[in-house]
């Protein structure tokens, strides 16, 4: 009988250190490139129409706050959780790993909630249309950076992640860095600027 | 029973089966097959397009030609030239770094399956029903119907941001693996010209793609919701559509040609048996070409009602100024060295007397004032998508041996040569002499002249001439690729100078049993060289 793995085999031999950061900095700069079109697209249109935004068209300053606070206190967690592991505290590394995660799915709540009660949708004018597509792309982006912090929770919790490999850690932090970042130029553009 | 609690190493096979393979190789051909079925639905498409126009009335497409004309153009520019220059990368670029695997293969077999899936989809998007407002190949966008757009939209829509996402991972890979996987000695400025060209287009894909995508998220809100961001009037939503999905508003249109000019590089440097006359040049021209490319969204919004695309404004016209250093590079190779006839090098004369007939004919209709819109499309077949189609032929003749363990048909060869290169300068021709008659374009009929009628004949026979050739080459590729299980053929047909010469053909499943040291750009001439100094 052949012998089961518990994990599935590597697709080429070891992966070559440095890879998997490389390949989130690229990722992160067609992440830019991604809300950079969509901001172009909500400014352009700022400069050329009026009234701007439509009438009747209100955004709830209130929850774009307390969502942009949220994810800037992430982006603490998950440089706590990489340095814990850095220094192989692995305890330490749990909590900020697992509160990045649980402040990520607050922030898809908080992002949920508030576009259910917004006074304008995607059809309502081209305001509405470009800010729900800013908000539908925050919303996907952030899932993927909870996904990601859960997968490294669990590998943290699983003994799979010891010092000194953290590349796989680091990596999900950039992608977790790109996402607060995206969250505060959208809330910046949308909610400071309007 | 045995239990392992760490990750085993395994052969960069990764497992035998297509379907779960990570190997570099099986992703190549399942990216290269995957574009040249699409490479058949888009010239089926435009023949019948084609034949249409070919005589006066409407009797082949009925009211279906703006759907049939969208799918031509959407297959041709999303599901062919990009995924096979990417199949080629992904195939060549690790046996040329020295590697024998990717970065991130899970990722790369990821993108490949999110390809060909998005591309089925895109065209059952066409099959389902008529998609409206998403002729991307029109400078003005179409207003979404009242109500909300039918699923094929919505589905078709959907299918071209998986391809566009498939294409940025892809792309993201093959940039960290010439990166972090390069074998010792060979330094940037080492790296073979095909694997350099690769390098640029993924960073102008990394930069460029996502764009589209952002441009396809609005598409589908508005299209979906029956929104008014894309309705003619909105000065707003046409300038976004102009520069994220109009296709040449956007840089992705040079990725055509891009890897087509490295791929050229090594055809000409192996097949004239000497390394490239000023590699510094060549290598510095492609650099430029993908800087240059990013001038499309600088060339502001008056490029829509330009006729000479996309050479519309003077930034964009420098795109010439590479593209003629590279052809005096290889002009100068060709001179030095001693010249094979081989299929490959044919393709790539093809590829540049094409693009020399489309200079030319700028110059012509920027002297006689041309603003018949069929001249555009003379232009687009010729120059934007018949040269990079002879330069894909090419490349996959060229690397043969390496993807199929033997040599395509030579006679097979030079048939498809003449069939793609004779008729995309007959479609050319046709559509050209129709622009200087100020001839319409994509319009089911033309408001007919007798010349109009005669020109509209020769691009339809272009268009027959195309298909047989493009139908030849698929045919020696399909029978090659049967074979290819049992085929081992030389492992240095041409004597050629970089690292994938150096193993078995088809290669091994790790890829090199060794990797041969690197001091130069050539490094099998230089092991060549010294072989020949030690024995006398």
């Amino acid at each position: 009988m052949a012998s089961p793995t518990l994990a599935l085999p590597a697709a080429g031999g070891t992966r070559p250190r440095g890879v998997l950061t490389q390949a989130m900095i690229f990722v992160v700069v067609g992440g830019t490139m991604f809300f950079g079109a969509l901001l172009a697209a909500y400014l352009h249109m700022r400069k050329i129409s009026h009234p701007f935004p439509a009438e009747g068209t209100e955004i709830d300053e209130y929850w774009g706050n307390v969502m942009v606070g949220t994810m800037f206190m992430s982006a603490f967690t998950v440089e706590w959780g990489v340095s814990a592991l850095r220094r192989n505290e692995r305890t330490q590394a749990l909590a900020g790993f697992g509160l990045t995660v649980a402040l990520g799915l607050c922030f898809l709540n908080l992002l949920s909630f508030s576009s259910g009660h917004a006074a304008f949708d995607a059809v309502s004018n081209s305001y509405g249309l470009v800010v729900t597509a800013m908000v539908m792309a925050l919303g996907i982006v952030a899932g993927i950076g909870v996904a990601l912090c859960t997968l490294t929770l669990f590998r943290v919790a699983g003994r799979q992640l010891l010092e000194p490999d953290t590349e796989q850690p680091r990596a999900t932090a950039i992608y977790w860095h790109f996402a607060v970042a995206a969250s505060m130029a959208v809330w910046y553009t949308v909610i400071v600027l309007k | 029973m045995t239990v392992t609690d760490t990750r085993p190493d395994a052969p960069a096979t990764g497992s035998d089966s297509i379907v779960a393979t990570a190997d570099h190789k099986l992703l190549g051909l399942l990216f290269l097959g995957g574009a040249l079925v699409f490479l058949a639905v888009g010239a089926v498409v435009g023949l019948v397009l084609r034949g249409e126009l070919a005589d006066q009335g409407v009797s082949i497409v009925g009211g279906n030609y703006s759907r049939l004309f969208s799918l031509h153009a959407t297959v041709s520019a999303l599901l062919f030239l990009p995924p096979a220059w990417i199949g080629l990368a992904t195939y060549v670029v690790p046996l040329q770094i020295g590697s024998g695997r990717l970065a991130l293969p899970r990722l790369h077999a990821f993108a490949a399956w999110l390809f060909l899936i998005g591309g089925a989809l895109l065209i059952g998007g066409y099959l389902l029903g008529p998609p409206v407002g998403l002729g991307l190949a029109n400078s003005m966008p179409t207003a979404s119907p009242a109500g909300g757009a039918n699923n094929a939209n919505a589905l078709a829509i959907v299918a071209m941001g998986l391809v566009a996402v498939a294409t940025i991972l892809a792309a993201v890979d093959l940039a960290v693996t010439i990166l972090k996987l390069r074998t010792p000695g060979l330094t940037l400025r080492r790296l073979p010209m095909f694997s350099w060209a690769t390098l640029v287009s993924s960073l102008v894909t990394i930069f460029s793609t996502p764009v589209f995508v952002g441009g396809l998220v609005i598409l589908y809100l508005d299209q979906r919701f029956g929104g008014s961001f894309f309705a003619p009037e909105n000065v707003a939503g046409r300038t976004v559509w102009q520069h994220s999905l109009w296709l040449f508003g956007r840089p992705e249109v040079y990725l055509f040609m891009l890897p087509g000019l490295g791929a050229a590089s090594d055809i000409v440097a192996t097949h004239c048996r000497r390394p490239l006359v000023n590699l510094a040049a060549a290598r510095t021209a492609i650099a430029m070409f993908g800087v240059l490319s990013f001038g499309s969204w600088a060339a502001g919004t008056k490029v829509a009602d330009a006729i000479v695309l996309p050479t519309y404004t003077p930034l964009t016209t420098l795109v010439l100024v590479p593209l003629a250093i590279l052809a005096l590079v290889w002009l100068g190779t060709a001179l030095k060295g001693k010249p094979r006839l081989h299929p490959s090098l044919l393709f790539v004369a093809g590829a540049v007397l094409l693009l020399a007939v489309g200079a030319l004919h700028a110059l012509a209709a920027a002297a006689a004032g041309v603003d018949g819109q069929a001249w555009t499309t003379g232009h687009l077949h010729t120059v934007a998508f018949g040269a990079p189609t002879l330069l894909v032929a090419g490349g996959v003749y060229h690397w043969a041996p390496k993807l199929f363990g033997r040599e395509l048909s030579p006679g097979m060869g030079r048939l498809a040569f003449l069939g793609l290169f004779g008729g995309f300068f007959l479609l050319g021709l046709g559509s050209y002499l129709a622009g200087y008659d100020n001839g319409p374009a994509h319009v089911a009929d033309f408001d007919f002249s007798a010349s109009d009628t005669t020109y509209g004949l020769l691009a339809a026979v272009g268009g027959v001439v195309v298909f047989v050739g493009a139908m030849t080459m698929l045919g020696d590729v399909v029978l090659a690729g049967a074979g290819r299980s049992v085929a081992s053929g030389p492992d240095d047909p041409y004597e050629g100078l970089t690292l994938e010469w150096a193993t078995a053909s088809p290669p091994p499943p790790a890829g090199f049993d060794s990797v041969p040291e690197v001091r130069s750009a050539n490094p099998l001439l230089d092991l060549r060289t010294s072989a020949e100094a030690s024995r006398g």
